[in-house]
């Protein structure tokens, strides 16, 4: 008993201790991770390397960080990095629950405007901050321009302590630079600005290192789509009315984006009715209301408007628009004050009822885990490109891609994706238009499915087949290779299956046996 | 003369009146080569010894109720894709996706294949030992490995050629009501399942080597039931990254893998029932595409080497 234990034991852990490296996948989990986030400015936060980083699931929207209750106040240490690193406006850090013995911390990085149950990141691909696993990298860098002096710094964030420089010679807006480090390392890039403008939305710097490692670092754009784009997404309603406390919501979280021409009227008015509102509600039902605002492309700015914890029976969902309820002064008043949030797209929307129908080539994909993606489009067209898929709960979502941005999704179902265009006001070009995009592992819709059924049905049949040949040719030992007339231990086996032959041995076999003894 | 010796004049007239002896008379004329004369016949290769005990047990499952409801469960999914079809129950999803068609018609695989696995393996080699069938192989020129291997051979060759008609029959009758089709994802899904189907039978197969009489509930309420619980218990009571990692990696959650792959949301399973009540307290299964295929592969050839090493010990 011992030994077959020992023999199980061994095979265990030999199946687990490759099969552990083989699971280190990007959707997974990871023990420790740290992890950091960029807009457009190069403004970062990072998280300790104590902490744990958990990307949608239930748990929430947005990135989830646990920290250890000993050792200091974490709690400290997240206000620390949001306050510190990045202002107030573009990332906050929410709730404290106690939970498992951690404290549990939600830090909402405005970039994500993916929706209930889903989770992305956002990692600039012009990166100021990157982190490295211990060993050797070389980084390669492009797309400089005219800056001619890039200097990296390492650091060690979580100590502050003094970090050491080196500067990469630019040419032809090209260089590179080979790093080693025995522990996981931060590296910061410096970019002397002097004597140029940088426009980071269209023409961002791209890191390639290598060898490849967290975070992913996109070598080229690999993928072409035709998409769909339709003025018609765009709404131009500006006729809304508000009076009192609002709380909007859904079954289970609202999140509402809105496009605006930066610094235009309308975007003031929507600021000043609608999130400030929000944010002074007095009934308590918007404890979990954020607005944040983040840039855009080509002047755009999206305001995020994000409601949860709302009792259901508040809410009505309509389609993909939240129909939403007035209250005032903690009364819900639907005869009076019912007010669809559907008249506040006063800036850009999609209207899910409005997407035109037609041809799209490799616009589709399907992934049935987490994945990363990129765009690349014309910006004087476009608006703005998004990603649209549909969650766990069958709500259709949207995510507005920039270009020059690696957003990473984290799905734990498989859903069909689906970029669109969103044209821009004033645009009067109509139809698909051409968006080169960056993704691995998910594949395109293909015409190979009646093949593989085929093919499929083909295997089963030779499964079955040899039932049948099994079945129906009792004489098949014949082919063992024994002599012709002998019998066969095959034969024999067969007729295992038949009841004991009850013949009894005739004379003729007892003569043979005096023959034989006889000789 | 004595009484004896006419005796025995008697029965040899008699005999040989009565026996005609060409045998020897032929076996004089034929050549060495035709009468097999000083040719050393080998033993059957151990390719051969595994074909004809294959063979044999495929021969016993023609008789046996496994294949029946087999096909049966087969022939449901187009019956009852007709049938939703036809009535527009509201069963069957409004999608356009051939791979998420196909999750819906195959929502019971989590059930169906420990089921059938447990069937065509569970009792096939006790039955050998109860029915006294195993003592007129065992002295051929057969191994007692080979005949341990082409058993179980023979019973997973049948469940995966049951679950691949499952895949290929299900994505022919979604193709004729979606139009977009995400192949390399339904190959992946069915690569997982078809490893899972190795997992059931060999721990099914080597747990009949311990049981007298063989076991068809035993296997099936341990793959259903009992391996799924000690994942959810594991992840409830250990707050740990490995927890979730290790849970993830019992192979007993690949079919659910397999579905969600496909665009399922909720599988028919008790992970699924679990992760219905409790939502946020059950673990999410998620696991890479190769570890899924090759954890149920090597923990299934630990098993069946296992299981060889009970037969090999075997009292005969």
């Amino acid at each position: 008993m011992k030994s077959k234990l020992l023999v199980l034991g061994i095979a265990l852990v030999m199946c687990a201790i490759p099969l552990m490296a083989i699971s280190d996948d990007s959707s997974a989990v990871p023990a420790t991770q740290t992890t950091y986030a960029y807009n457009k400015y190069g403004t970062y936060a990072c998280v300790t390397e104590d902490a744990r980083a958990y990307y949608g699931g239930s748990s929430g929207t947005y990135p989830v960080y646990y920290f250890p209750e000993a050792g200091g106040s974490p709690y400290d240490n997240v206000l620390k990095f949001v306050k510190g690193e990045i202002s107030y406006e573009t990332l906050m850090a929410d709730s404290v629950t106690p939970d498992y013995g951690l404290n549990y911390y939600e830090v909402v990085f405005p970039l994500n405007s993916g929706g209930y149950d889903i989770g992305y990141r956002v990692i600039d691909v012009s990166p100021r901050l990157i982190f490295l696993e211990a060993g050797v990298h070389t980084i390669y860098i492009t797309g400089c321009g005219a800056i001619t002096k890039l200097v990296i710094r390492s650091a060690d964030y979580l100590s502050g302590s003094d970090y050491s420089s080196k500067s990469i010679a630019i040419t032809d807006g090209k260089g590179s630079i080979k790093l080693e480090s025995n522990i996981p390392q931060a590296y910061l890039f410096d970019i002397d600005y002097s004597g140029t403008q940088l426009d980071w939305a269209s023409n961002p710097i791209t890191y390639y290192i290598d060898p490849p490692d967290e975070p992913k670092i996109i070598t080229d754009f690999n993928r072409t789509a035709k998409v769909l784009s339709n003025k018609q997404w765009i709404r131009q309603t500006s006729e809304y009315t508000l009076d009192g406390t609002v709380v909007i919501g859904s079954y289970y979280s609202s999140d509402h984006v809105y496009y605006f021409a930066e610094g235009s009227e309308k975007e003031k008015e929507f600021v000043k009715n609608v999130v400030d509102m929000n944010t002074s509600d007095p009934t308590g039902y918007t404890d979990d209301t954020y607005i944040s605002e983040s840039p855009m492309p080509s002047g755009y700015r999206m305001i995020d408007l994000n409601v949860k914890r709302i009792v259901a029976y508040q809410c009505v969902t309509m389609g993909d628009y939240i129909s939403s309820n007035l209250w005032v002064n903690g009364k819900y008043d639907p005869s009076t004050h019912s007010i669809d949030y559907d008249a506040y797209r006063n800036g850009i929307s999609i209207d899910t009822e409005k997407i035109p129908t037609g041809e799209t080539d490799g616009s589709k994909f399907y992934a049935d885990k987490g994945f990363s993606i990129a765009v690349d489009y014309d910006t004087s067209r476009f608006a703005f490109v998004a990603i649209k898929f549909t969650t766990t709960y069958g709500m259709v979502q949207y995510g507005p891609l920039q270009p020059g941005r690696l957003y990473s999704f984290d799905m734990k179902n498989a859903a069909e994706y689906e970029i669109y265009g969103m044209l821009k006001e004033d645009a009067t070009d109509i139809g698909p238009m051409e968006v080169r995009f960056y993704t691995e592992g998910v594949p395109a819709t293909d015409n190979y499915g009646l093949v593989f059924a085929v093919v499929a049905v083909l295997l089963c049949a030779l499964a079955f087949g040899t039932l049948f040949y099994a079945g129906m040719h009792p004489k098949w030992s014949d082919e063992v290779g024994l002599p012709d007339g002998s019998e066969s231990f095959a034969e024999t086996s067969d007729t295992a299956d038949a009841a004991p032959s009850e013949e009894i041995p005739g004379p003729e076999s007892d003569i043979q046996e005096e023959n034989i003894k006889d000789e | 003369m004595s009484r004896e010796s006419k005796a025995q004049r008697k029965m040899a007239k008699k005999y040989t009146e009565s026996i005609s002896d060409s045998y020897d008379e032929y076996a004089r004329e034929i050549t060495d080569k035709e009468a097999h004369r000083d040719v050393v016949y080998e033993l059957p290769t151990k390719f051969r010894q595994i074909r004809e005990c294959f063979m044999i047990q495929m021969k016993r499952y023609t008789r046996q109720k496994v294949i029946w409801i087999a096909l049966i469960l087969l022939l449901l999914i187009p019956i009852l894709f007709f049938v939703f079809e036809k009535t527009d129950s509201g069963m069957l999803p409004s999608t356009d996706i051939t791979n998420m068609y196909i999750a819906s018609l195959l929502e019971f695989m989590p059930l169906v294949v420990p089921l059938l696995a447990a069937i065509a393996c569970g009792s096939m080699l006790s039955q050998e030992f109860n029915e006294r069938t195993v003592y007129l192989s065992l002295p051929l020129p057969m191994s007692r490995n080979e005949f341990y291997l082409g058993k179980f051979l023979a019973g997973t060759a049948l469940i995966e050629g049951v679950t691949i008609a499952a895949y290929g029959v299900s994505m022919i009758l979604a193709m004729t009501v979606t139009t977009r089709t995400y192949t390399p994802m339904i190959a992946k899904s069915m690569v997982m399942m078809m490893a899972y189907v190795f997992f059931c039978c060999a721990i099914t197969y080597a747990l009949s080597t311990k049981l007298r009489r063989g076991s068809t509930m035993l296997p099936f309420l341990l793959l259903t039931l009992v391996l799924p619980l000690v994942g959810i218990i594991l992840t409830r009571y250990v707050h740990a990254g490995w927890a979730v990692d290790v849970a993830s990696m019992i192979p007993c959650y690949i079919p659910e893998i397999a579905m969600m792959s496909l665009g399922d949301t909720m599988p028919v399973s008790v992970w699924g029932i679990a992760k219905m009540i409790g939502q946020d307290g059950i673990f999410d299964i998620s696991c890479p595409f190769i570890t899924a295929v090759i954890v149920p592969l090597l923990l299934g050839l630990a098993f069946l080497y296992l299981g060889s090493r009970v037969i090999k010990g075997r009292d005969m």
